[in-house]
């Protein structure tokens, strides 16, 4: 009687185990995707960082004299850039471009994540935070100008790959600055998600930062 | 003793080619990006057209609303824009030249009071062979529609 039963058991026990086994393994696989976006997100213009580069903190200003830091990221999305407002044809091409892009964005669906354009100057020595005010409102009114002392500034740029190198100096007293013409996608969350390369086109830059935006979640 | 006094007067005319489109090279999208009132430095493009069959060279720029106009190349190289300084346009017979943004352009510098939206800045270029023709840059927000 004892083996019939331990027979009839046997076959349980092992749909037991392979069920757990199953569920295991879907839930590892689960908490695996919930770490790391479920499939690579297409774009045609940005480079997107998988995993995304968590920023380390740093202390600048913007144009109105608000403490701008890592903080200053969360909860939206940031198109960050940096230049100079003697910067002749890179920083406007770029500003123009960022100013499209956000009001392409403004009229798509109302539901679009939060966003904001920050413009990083790379010349403070030159651009005051008055200068700064002057320049991005030109291109929009909501736009950000942040500076700070040059060791600040560079707390940032180094930690984003991003290079400043004062060049060519002109008759006159002036001179220019070679500089990462790239446009950056911080997250919500402060982290380095994406990377424009030069040039910037309206319609791939909404469109990706669209895909970028609707895979984070 | 002046030099000029030795050249016929009709022929200095002629070696000044009207921007109406009498000389070999013809110019058009010709445009200045509008920016704040603050800043001291602007970027002016065109498309230039040498309708001729010979090489023609831009050696100078000039404008009499800024205290300087230079010719320079942005080159972005592993995503650093760089600006370089370039000597001379080079036209080739029978080709286009387009200056524009992210690539070659006009360096305008210290311009005499604000830049008003819509505004001609008149513009002299002047050629190798000595000619000279005028030209004007449109003070835009957006590139001309091409």
């Amino acid at each position: 009687m004892a083996t019939p039963a331990t027979e009839s058991k046997s076959p349980g026990r092992l749909l037991r185990v392979v069920a757990v086994a199953i569920v295991a393994l879907a839930l590892g696989v689960w908490f695996g995707m919930e770490r790391s976006p479920r499939k690579p997100i297409e774009t045609v213009a940005a480079t997107v960082l998988n995993p995304p580069q968590p920023l380390a903190d740093f202390t600048l200003a913007d144009h109105l004299g608000r403490p701008f830091s890592k903080a200053s990221f969360a909860g939206k999305w940031t198109f960050l850039f940096f230049g100079y407002t003697h910067c002749p044809d890179v920083c406007p091409t770029t500003l123009s471009a960022l100013a499209q892009i956000n009001r392409a964005l403004d009229e798509q669906a109302a539901d679009n994540p939060p966003r904001q354009v920050v413009f990083v100057s790379v010349d403070p020595s030159r651009d005051t935070a008055a200068s700064l005010a002057k320049y991005v409102a030109y291109f929009n009114p909501r736009f950000l100008g942040v500076t700070g002392e040059l060791p600040a500034i560079e707390t940032l740029t180094r930690q984003l790959g991003i290079l400043h190198i004062r060049a060519e100096n002109q008759d006159g007293g002036g001179y220019l600055i070679d500089h990462s013409a790239s446009v950056l996608l911080v997250g919500p969350d402060a982290a380095l998600r994406a990377i424009f390369s030069a040039p910037h086109t309206q319609e791939s830059m909404v469109r990706d930062f669209l895909a970028i935006s609707a895979a984070y979640s | 003793m002046n030099r000029h006094a030795l050249i016929p007067p009709g022929v200095l005319l002629a070696m000044h080619w009207a921007f109406a489109g009498t000389g070999p090279v013809s110019v058009s999208q010709a445009w200045v990006r509008a920016g704040p009132p603050s800043i001291s430095v602007y970027a002016g493009y065109l498309m230039l057209n040498n309708r001729s069959n010979q090489t023609q060279t831009i050696v100078a720029v000039s404008s009499p609303r800024f205290a300087k106009v230079e010719i320079h190349r942005t080159q972005i190289e592993n995503g650093i824009a760089r600006m370089v300084k370039q000597s001379e346009l080079v036209l080739a017979p029978n080709g286009i030249l387009k200056l524009e943004p992210g690539g070659l352009h006009l360096m305008l510098i210290d311009p005499n009071g604000v830049l008003e939206l819509n505004e001609r800045i008149p513009v002299q270029l002047e050629f190798a062979n000595g000619a000279s023709m005028n030209s004007e840059l449109t003070v835009r927000a957006a590139p001309p529609d091409t």
